[in-house]
């Protein structure tokens, strides 16, 4: 493995200035008639702007169930939020009123997710979508509202902007889709994005075009981005750094580059020596005993000890 | 590796014609979704196909197992042409050549149980089990694939997508046949549940003699189950050779771009990798560019390229050398380093 001279771009996590995002303990249960899970159990993290966090995690783990509490768009009843605290720029969002959250949402913390097809109103055309966030949020009238969607569409390079502002999402190819929602979370200047599996539906060649066009944008906005994904490659191409969750809490955060050459959890570990690397063929693959989820009545301390490693531990020679 | 080819596939063709009118139906064209794709299959060892979404990896897939019928071109098992056989010879040929599927949750008839669901290749193929012996070869493969044996009487949704996928392989494994087509067999798993079912798959190849034909278009993945891997783009192979020869030693632009493409799990690697970016998407299998179809998105492209098919031919310029010689489609196919090596 190689090693770089590399400048740190994250500010340090010392700064004393309030986090553009600090999640303080967050608690998160659904409420199900089979009894109840614990979905989050006490996540805490900060990002500072201009700043790429991200969140990995597999299936289960309460990765997207954070970002959606976060948001304040979890689907209530079954989830409830029951306890912690999410300041933005240092108010508590939990505590604010409904009509103060709705502000915030869009304009200043804005979501991508993970499909593009079934997150665009299949019945209106792009230019539609993308002009009503700004006649919602900010009075414009339709037809200035369509000019800033083409100067939008331009902006995260789709082609033939102008003419393609009257096409259906269907029209488009899933690169341009994941565009289009881009453009969609772009529209107000947010400070904070929360990007829920952005590239996971699309081909690799795509995948590089898409987080390219990601981490360009955030440069020159210098937006906070929370990148939640469950792909070890990709966080290791744009992250600063990276909080790895399982079971519903954040087992291990550090620096892009000690997590993967010194990883602390086991967990961790585990996750690195299970994939199958481009650059190695490699011997067998380690395998993680045991499924990542939280069913309901569960309440070891640390669930992964509880379900590997009392067991086994995991070979490691990094 | 100089093994007997067990299946050799010869110009492969599979089209889909486009058709207008309701009661008068006209073809007005067709969805060239494989067009020409040659390759052997050696007795034990894994070929990796990848590619992107519509690129005709699955059609070559469900060509093989005899899901479609081909257009033209020949599909030779042991000599024999299956995409002509029909009637109870390609019954018997079918039995040999069996198939995994990508999505563990609509594979799986959810109102049978998962004994009826692996012992259902018997009810076709009674001679491979008598009636009164199904039930033990039935928990046999749950042991052999790595599930409880007195599970053959729960239901598909009583399993979690990991063991699914187990389901779904001693299914393919019931009728012991010789080769396994598996089509992106581990995509819709979690990392940690991949890593178990492809250490399951290499080591049922080594337990039966298995041969795999392994689609997937997650390179990594290829790379670390493939023998030799084949790269294909809208409906052609562009390059195939060795996993060596493809991923040390890329010629074709397509495969290079390919390979830069994809993340490594390694930040180090970031500041100093070459990224090769595609302008545009792939364009449709119904109207392919002339000549080269990779052209349109290429950078080395001339005019040479719109005009003339580029052959899936070992470049002149390798001849005679010892090094890593292997077929490639380019009229400038030109060695280049994207994957860091260690």
């Amino acid at each position: 493995m190689a090693t770089a001279t590399t400048p740190e771009p994250a500010p340090d996590s010392s700064t004393p200035a309030p986090a553009l995002l600090d999640v303080r303990d967050l608690y998160v249960e659904f409420r199900t008639r089979d009894g109840v899970a614990q979905a989050v159990n006490g996540v805490s993290y900060r990002v500072d702007a201009g700043e790429t966090l991200a969140v990995l995690g597999e299936s289960g783990s309460g990765k997207s169930v954070t970002a959606q509490a976060v948001m304040g768009i979890l689907d209530s009843p079954p989830g409830f939020v029951t306890g912690g605290e999410v300041l933005f720029r240092g108010r508590d969002l939990l505590k604010a009123a409904p009509e103060e959250r709705r502000r915030v949402r869009g304009a200043r913390m804005a979501m991508i997710f993970q499909d593009a097809l079934s997150s665009l109103n299949p019945v209106l055309s792009v230019g539609a979508q993308l002009g009503e966030m700004y006649e919602v949020h900010q009075g414009m009238k339709r037809k200035d509202a369509r000019a800033k969607a083409v100067e939008l569409m331009d902006r995260v390079k789709i082609p033939a902007a102008r003419s393609r502002v009257g096409d259906y999402p269907h029209q488009f190819s899933g690169g341009m889709r994941q565009r289009i929602m881009i453009a969609m979370a772009l529209a107000l200047e947010p400070d904070l994005i929360i990007a829920d599996e952005p590239t996971t539906a699309l081909d690799v060649t795509v995948q590089a075009q898409v987080m390219d066009l990601l981490a360009d944008l955030q440069r020159e906005y210098a937006m906070g981005l929370i990148l939640i994904t469950h792909d070890l490659g990709v966080v290791a191409d744009v992250a600063d750094r990276i909080a790895v969750m399982y079971a519903g809490r954040i087992v291990e955060t550090s620096p892009i580059h000690d997590l993967y050459k010194t990883p602390a959890h086991p967990y961790t570990r585990g996750l690195l020596d299970s994939i199958p690397r481009l650059d190695q063929k490699g011997q067998e693959l380690y395998a993680i005993k045991g499924l990542p989820d939280v069913a309901p009545g569960r309440s070891s301390a640390c669930h992964f000890w509880e379900e590997t490693v009392r067991d086994e531990e995991p070979p490691h020679d990094r | 590796m100089t093994a007997e080819a067990i299946l050799e596939v010869r110009d492969l063709v599979k089209h889909y014609p486009l058709t207008q009118g309701i009661v008068l139906k006209k073809q007005v064209g067709a969805v060239k979704a494989v067009d020409g794709v040659s390759f052997d299959l050696r007795k034990g060892e894994t070929l990796g196909i990848v590619g992107e979404s519509g690129c005709g990896k699955s059609t070559v897939a469900r060509t093989l197992v005899g899901l479609e019928r081909p257009t033209a071109g020949a599909i030779r098992y042991h000599g024999e042409d299956i995409a002509r056989l029909s009637g109870r010879a390609l019954k018997a040929v079918r039995r040999n050549i069996q198939m995994v599927f990508q999505d563990p949750y609509t594979s799986l008839n959810p109102r049978m149980t998962v004994g009826d669901i692996i012992g259902e290749p018997y009810d076709i193929h009674p001679e491979v089990a008598p009636k009164g012996d199904r039930r033990r070869r039935v928990q046999e493969l749950l042991d052999v694939v790595g599930l409880n044996p007195e599970y053959v009487n729960r239901y598909p949704h009583q399993f979690s997508g990991g063991q699914r996928q187990r389901i779904g392989i001693a299914r393919g494994l019931a009728l012991r046949p010789e080769i396994i087509v598996a089509d992106e067999p581990v995509s819709a798993l979690d990392v940690s549940v991949q890593a178990q079912v492809v250490n399951l798959l290499e080591r049922l190849q080594d337990e039966f003699d298995l041969s795999y034909v392994f689609i997937a278009h997650d390179l990594s993945v290829v790379r670390h189950i493939s023998d030799r891997v084949a790269v294909m783009y809208l409906g052609r192979i562009v390059e195939t050779g060795t996993e060596d020869e493809i991923y040390g030693h890329p010629t074709h632009p397509y495969t290079q771009a390919l390979l830069s493409a994809v993340p490594v799990p390694d930040p180090d690697a970031r500041e100093h990798r070459e990224r090769i970016l595609l302008a545009g998407d792939v364009p449709s299998p119904a109207d392919p560019p002339s000549g080269c179809r990779f052209r349109t998105r290429c950078w080395k492209a001339q005019p040479v390229c719109a005009e003339v098919v580029p052959p899936l031919a070992v470049p002149e310029w390798f001849a005679g050398a010892a090094g890593p010689a292997h077929p490639s489609a380019c009229h400038f196919a030109e060695e280049r380093h994207v994957v860091p090596s260690e």
